[in-house]
């Protein structure tokens, strides 16, 4: 299974941007898109600060090219529709009928956001009206129908870690000759279902999170959707695509310590990154970036910082993590990261971790404060950590 | 490379779990919707831990655990497990939570266990398995977008062993909203359930998991050769892309000896495949099943268990055929078929046998 997996084409839309460019652009210029909860209807808005969109979905629709009558399309499923135009539209030729093509995605919630609102109803609603909530599929193949050309559709959930496993089905498809183009991705919008999880495991922060500070209290939530357009070597040279970057290498583990805590040496974590650069052919040293999880609660930084430290043992590359910049967008964080991690190959930066101050005291460990150009980005691994113990890290590396 | 299933597990309507064959008749009562025969659940999971736990993940957990504590299996290479519903019963209990209590003093378990990864986590968790670990969500293609990481994952990892499964579960709080569409049929039985004299399809349940392995070994069903999806295609395009799929494999319509097609009890629905079949299988013994597990979307999991025990014991009961006189040779490969003609959408083939082949090798 030598086939090497090439990105071809990204589409992104986050707290911090509608597009590829404008994310570009706040991510050099360290810009946060965390602020007061201008949309999300929720007794806690006031007492919480998310990443939010910028955009009502009534904006979200016509800037996806739906009409507003259309009432059943769901807020996370906007996010995909815009996020995955972008990407197949950096696609010049398309897709052509011709190539076997797979969409995968990741989410975590599904489409409810629609349906929080009319729940307290529920003797008189009907079931058309709560089809988005007992629906697997409905983002998904939305997705695929307004894309076109699609011969394989699946959706995962594995919580936070889901996108990242979407990135991985599709590689596996190419490798294993099932598929020519796997547009791959997730998204999630900002919800009360998860606001109030999260509050009620008591994993938020009222503030602006501080990833991998002493400090640090918890998360912001988030909402996005990212897509990574993936395809083989043979693919690539057959349509002459332009190569953004190389999917390297991809592993999956299961920490297996608790439903939503990381063990606190952070073996699922230490597991993925380490064999992720086995699999790549590449020792520790290679790697130039990481773009951590780095979600901001007490437990997920500990772990993950021990994890690092395991594999790295006193020779730690630059990381840094995004989630002070859109909060935690579960479904859609995998690709998120995939997409900065795309980015700071093809620029040579790295974007920095935001409201930083002081190191944890058991790690003794710094994310990346500024914003550093001219550096030589080669290979780039990410993570990503979900509830259930589902672990996946990803290399991207120059093509 | 080959795929064996080395063991298998299901729990049903019927008396399935525990079991290496199918049921010599059918347990037959009216209902509005089919469930499981519940396993002894204090068998396998301590008191405290049952409580907080749904129906999907007390038979999703026991039916994967009766597949460990019967086979000697160290270290399984992954774990991948399906569902069509998710854990939709934690998923409305926080959402009423919510709702009832106004966003206040809400207790974390139901939104902890609300992701459809919850049971392949427990897995891990009990079986302190570090290993892959992937949870598919799609419908009734989730079993089958399952089995096709498992095939990848001996392709491309060099897996030794695999648990693959898939689970759904009818809850009672989400038929009660779903029944206002006016899908299903009402006070029937299984039996019942194709003689087409009400409208709709009879939900249900299962819960079926699978040892994959490298290996065969004296306990072998059958072999896994291959699995795949089509997601949009009418009954004409059907037909090339199956034959596609089966010459992939090396082998034509004349060779798949035995079809289970997904009849649900529905007229239409049932008249397509049928329809489907004569075209694209016409030698084919077509067998039905969902009349002893009902309609749910991993059901496919469900015909697995039963093709697996086919191919085994080379026997098929008479409650599985569609017609009764169609003759039955040797078995030797199986094509398990998830068609839905109403939307044209999201059609699963699964390949299994028992001749010694090979799987294509890209």
């Amino acid at each position: 299974m030598n086939k090497r997996v090439f990105v071809v084409g990204m589409g992104i839309i986050s707290p911090i941007g509608f597009n590829l460019e404008e994310n570009l652009q706040s991510l050099r210029q360290a810009q946060t898109g965390i602020g007061k909860i201008k949309y999300l209807q929720s007794v806690h808005s006031k007492e919480f600060v998310a990443g939010e969109v910028k955009m009502s979905n009534n904006e979200l629709k016509s800037f996806a090219g739906i009409s507003s009558e259309q009432t059943n399309i769901d807020r996370p499923t906007l996010l995909s529709l815009i996020a995955a135009k972008e990407a197949v539209k950096s696609l010049k030729t398309g897709i052509k009928p011709e190539q076997r093509t797979a969409l995968i995605m990741g989410n975590t919630l599904g489409a409810i956001s629609n349906i929080e609102n009319i729940f307290h109803k529920t003797d008189s609603l009907k079931y058309e009206q709560l089809y988005s909530f007992f629906s697997s599929t409905e983002t998904t193949e939305i997705v695929a129908d307004n894309i076109g050309n699609i011969d394989f559709c699946t959706t995962i959930n594995t919580a936070c870690s889901s996108s990242s496993n979407a990135i991985l089905y599709g590689a596996q498809m190419i490798k294993t000759n099932r598929t020519d183009l796997a547009i791959v991705g997730g998204s999630d919008a900002l919800s009360k279902f998860s606001l109030n999880g999260f509050n009620s495991l008591f994993l938020l922060d009222n503030d602006l999170c501080k990833p991998f500070d002493k400090e640090r209290i918890g998360l912001n939530l988030g909402e996005g959707a990212g897509f990574l357009i993936l395809a083989s070597e043979t693919e690539v040279a057959k349509n002459n695509y332009k190569v953004l970057a190389e999917l390297k290498s991809y592993y999956n583990s299961n920490d297996a310590f608790h439903q939503t805590a990381s063990s606190p040496e952070g073996e699922g974590a230490y597991i993925t990154m380490y064999n992720a650069i086995k699999k790549a052919n590449l020792s520790p040293n290679d790697i130039s970036l990481i773009y951590a999880h780095g979600t901001a609660t007490e437990n997920n930084d500990l772990s993950e910082g021990n994890a690092i430290k395991r594999v790295f043992g006193g020779n730690i590359p630059p990381f840094t993590s995004n989630k002070s910049y859109i909060g935690h967008t579960l479904g859609a964080a995998g690709v998120i990261n995939a997409v900065y991690s795309i980015f700071s190959i093809l620029h040579n930066e790295i974007y920095p971790t935001i409201n930083f101050k002081n190191t944890i005291p058991e790690l003794n460990i710094k994310p990346v404060t500024r914003y550093t150009e001219n550096i030589d980005i080669k290979n780039v691994l990410t993570n990503s950590i979900g509830f259930g113990g589902s672990n996946t890290s990803l290399i991207f590396s120059k093509a | 490379m080959k795929i064996y299933i080395n063991a298998i597990s299901a729990i049903s309507p019927q008396n399935t779990f525990k079991q290496n064959k199918l049921p010599e008749s059918l347990i037959d009562y009216k209902a509005d919707y089919l469930q499981v025969i519940p396993p002894e659940y204090k068998q396998y999971i301590p008191p405290k831990e049952l409580r907080r736990m749904s129906k999907l993940m007390k038979i999703g957990l026991i039916a994967g655990l009766e597949i460990v504590n019967n086979n000697n299996v160290e270290n399984l290479s992954s774990i991948i497990v399906s569902s069509g519903t998710g854990n939709v019963e934690d998923r409305l209990k926080f959402l009423t939570n919510i709702v009832e209590n106004n966003e206040r003093m809400l207790i974390p378990t139901s939104f902890a266990q609300s992701t459809s990864n919850v049971i392949a986590g427990l897995l891990a968790l009990k079986l302190k398995n570090n290993n892959y670990n992937l949870a598919y969500y799609h419908d009734n293609v989730a079993f089958e977008s399952a089995l096709i990481d498992a095939i990848m994952q001996f392709q491309t990892k060099n897996a030794n062993s695999v648990l693959v499964g898939g689970v759904d579960v009818t809850y009672e709080k989400d038929y009660d909203i779903k029944k206002t569409a006016k899908l299903f049929k009402t006070n029937c039985s299984p039996s019942e359930m194709y003689n087409y004299s009400q409208t709709g399809v009879l939900p249900g349940e299962s819960a079926c998991f699978f040892l994959l392995e490298k290996q065969k070994t004296e306990n072998t069903f059958a072999q896994l050769l291959d699995a795949n999806i089509i997601y949009k295609a009418d009954k004409q395009t059907l037909v090339e892309k199956l034959n596609l799929f089966l010459a992939k494999n090396n082998l034509t319509q004349k060779d798949i000896d035995v079809v289970l097609g997904g009849y649900n009890g529905d007229y239409k629905y049932d008249s397509d495949i049928d329809d489907f079949f004569n075209t694209a299988l016409p030698d084919s013994v077509k067998l039905q099943y969902k009349h002893l597990c009902g309609e749910h979307f991993t059901s496919s999991a469900f015909a697995f268990w039963i093709a697996s025990n086919i191919l085994k014991n080379q026997y098929i009961p008479e409650y599985l055929l569609r017609n009764k006189n169609q003759n039955i040779a040797t078995i030797k490969n199986i094509l398990i078929s998830q068609n839905n003609f109403l939307n044209n959408k999201n059609h699963g083939f699964i390949l299994l046998s028992l001749d010694n082949m090979f799987i294509n090798t890209p």
